[in-house]
């Protein structure tokens, strides 16, 4: 049997458990080491005869690296420079690349037929490039995709307030339920693939997992799985991908008491009740209770729904009184820690003099 | 149809033919063997995670070494993993017939639109052809606290492959037997019923001897007795341009 290596179908998992996993499995690993590539290096398409200039490496998933790369012009015509920046994927393992190739490839055509005759706004294409590059002696397969700079949906609640969610969490069910109109579940949705830009797009990105509708679903994260917690099968469908938005939910705004939650609980009693209870005590998830019971239980009779539902508890949410969240600046805290010191330093000083 | 044996055992046999042995017979038998070592507390010993290596590679299959809790993920991953390697092996064995020596790399070998298409009909293949997986437990005393994990874990399996289009059975198999002799005993036949998962081994009689080589016979020759499907001259069409790959039989009455 050819070298075995942890790539491909399958589970993602997280950071921690990867390392885990890596440690186990090192020396099938070595054999990826020639995958890594190193900023400046040029890759030339053997196929369509497009070079690309690696800048950085934007992250690995569990089936590829992507980087950051500059597409150059071709160097015969006497510009060679930089046209555009975009995300390159590369994987150890051609079949699997190629099959999220296909997979993306048919939902952009999809796409493209249905945004002709219904004026869409997200017709730009994800999808630029599939080719080969000769990479030390070894045929690679890469694919090139729409670049989106921004941050991970965690990070962008962390850092504007989980009032945010709603809007947020608005414009990703709809993205997904764009990808559901054509037939398509995207399978591993999880806090780490959903990016929000600087203008507060939301894009997913890794579409390892895009699995066509009633198809075994090619690609999870346990803890989004809805097999994990007992509640589904792994057939993929619109109730698929809405548990893992519930669950995602509940990451991005209550994820250290979920933590807490699991640690506890044996994976033999891992239920959604657990988790429905956690909802309904928790301050900031409570307020979505009512569409996460929906989604816990795949009660949505498709996305459509759910997408109507969310919309009417976020409008509802921001005209309620919600306590407003507004973190304390770093510099303040700092301020104060500082006057607090002077102060102590001011007293010792005055109760020094009369002596 | 793919054949596989997942044992999940935690260190050496100890009791008869070595594992190696039998699991060179099942690949004979078209069988493949893969291995989970599971360990919870310190290691599984030099002469341990030996034999689970020298048991996999002789089985033409993969061994992983993990804790309790990652044993779900492993063995759903390593099942599904199994599949797409057993189809991309005979895919690449025939495209090396069609095209020569070029094809060194596979599919790589095809220009996109045909990678494309050969990658489609592959999927299609991982998601439907028919699969059985024989599942077979070390339950010797050492293995006691793990056995929920164990449950479990095939909970999951079952669950992964009930999402699959194909036909997907799974058998239970786990030794010493009760009086602690050298046979294995069958706690589930080949089924499809996630049900009948749950509760395995709730009185079980743990004893200290592990049997795995013969354990291993055993379930080969129940793999054998299960009545044979009709070997039909294996041929499948995979490209338009009517380039007709033979199969190794693995998948006999497949066709596109």
């Amino acid at each position: 049997m050819k070298e075995w290596k942890w790539t491909g179908y399958g589970v993602t998992t997280s950071f921690k458990e990867r390392r885990q996993l890596n440690r186990a499995s090192q020396k099938s690993q070595k054999g990826d080491s020639h995958h890594q590539l190193r900023a400046g290096m040029v890759l030339h398409g053997v196929w369509n005869h497009r070079a690309y200039r690696i800048e950085r490496l934007l992250g690995s998933g569990a089936n590829g690296v992507v980087y950051l790369v500059t597409l150059l012009s071709a160097p015969n015509d006497g510009r060679g420079g930089a046209i555009g920046t975009f995300a390159l994927k590369i994987s150890a393992n051609a079949v699997d690349l190629q099959s999220e190739v296909n997979a993306l490839g048919s939902l952009e055509k999809q796409r493209r037929t249905s945004s002709r005759s219904s004026a869409h706004q997200d017709n730009r294409p994800f999808l630029v490039d599939v080719d080969d590059a000769d990479m030390n002696g070894e045929r690679i397969s890469f694919y090139v995709m729409r670049y989106v700079p921004g941050e991970s949906i965690k990070a962008y609640i962390r850092k504007k307030g989980p009032r945010w969610y709603g809007i947020v969490g608005s414009k990703l069910l709809a993205k997904l339920h764009n990808v559901h109109r054509h037939g398509w579940v995207f399978g591993d949705l999880k806090a780490e693939n959903v990016i929000v830009g600087n203008g507060g797009e939301v894009e997913l990105v890794d579409y390892g997992g895009l699995t066509s509708r009633g198809k075994s679903v090619k690609q999870f994260t346990e803890m989004y799985d809805r097999g994990y917690w007992h509640a589904g099968s792994r057939t993929a469908d619109d109730g698929y991908d809405l548990f893992s938005f519930a669950i995602l939910t509940i990451q991005v705004l209550g994820g250290k008491e979920l933590r807490e939650r699991m640690k506890r609980a044996l994976p033999q009693t891992r239920e959604v009740k657990e988790v429905l209870e956690l909802v309904h005590t928790h301050p900031v998830l409570r307020h979505y209770e009512s569409w996460l019971v929906h989604a816990l239980k795949g009660t949505f009779s498709n996305s459509e729904e759910a997408c109507r539902m969310w919309d009417e508890l976020s409008r509802r949410l921001h005209r309620s009184g919600m306590r407003p969240y507004r973190p304390t600046p770093l510099w303040m805290k700092w301020f104060f820690a500082v006057s607090v010191i002077l102060f102590a330093i001011s007293i010792v000083w005055w109760t020094g003099i009369p002596y | 149809m793919m054949k596989q044996i997942l044992l999940i055992t935690d260190g050496c046999s100890n009791v008869g033919i070595q594992p190696a042995i039998a699991a060179a017979e099942a690949r004979e038998n078209g069988i493949t063997v893969n291995v989970v070592g599971i360990v919870d507390y310190g290691t599984i010993g030099q002469l341990g995670a030996c034999e689970i290596e020298e048991i996999a590679s002789a089985g033409g299959g993969v061994s992983r070494i993990v804790q309790s809790h990652e044993l779900s993920q492993t063995i759903q991953m390593m099942t599904r993993k199994t599949v797409v390697q057993t189809i991309q092996q005979a895919v690449n064995k025939e495209l090396k017939l069609i095209l020569g020596d070029a094809a060194t790399d596979g599919v790589q070998a095809l220009p996109l639109e045909k990678r494309s298409e050969v990658v489609r009909v592959m999927d299609d293949m991982t998601e439907q052809s028919a699969l059985k997986v024989a599942l077979l437990i070390d339950a010797s005393a050492s293995m006691k606290p793990k056995l929920a994990a164990v449950e479990e874990a095939i909970r999951d399996l079952m669950l992964s492959l009930q999402a699959r289009s194909g036909k997907s059975e799974l058998c239970v198999f786990h030794f010493p037997g009760p009086y602690g002799g050298e046979e294995a005993v069958q706690d589930l036949e080949w089924t499809d019923e996630i049900t009948r998962a749950k509760k395995l081994f709730q009185r079980l009689n743990m004893r200290g001897t592990t049997p795995t080589g013969p354990a291993l016979l055993q379930v080969i020759d129940y793999y054998r007795a299960a009545p044979r499907t009709v070997n039909k001259e294996a041929e499948v069409v995979l490209i338009n341009h009517h380039e007709r790959m033979e199969m190794d039989g693995v998948w006999s009455d497949y066709i596109v």
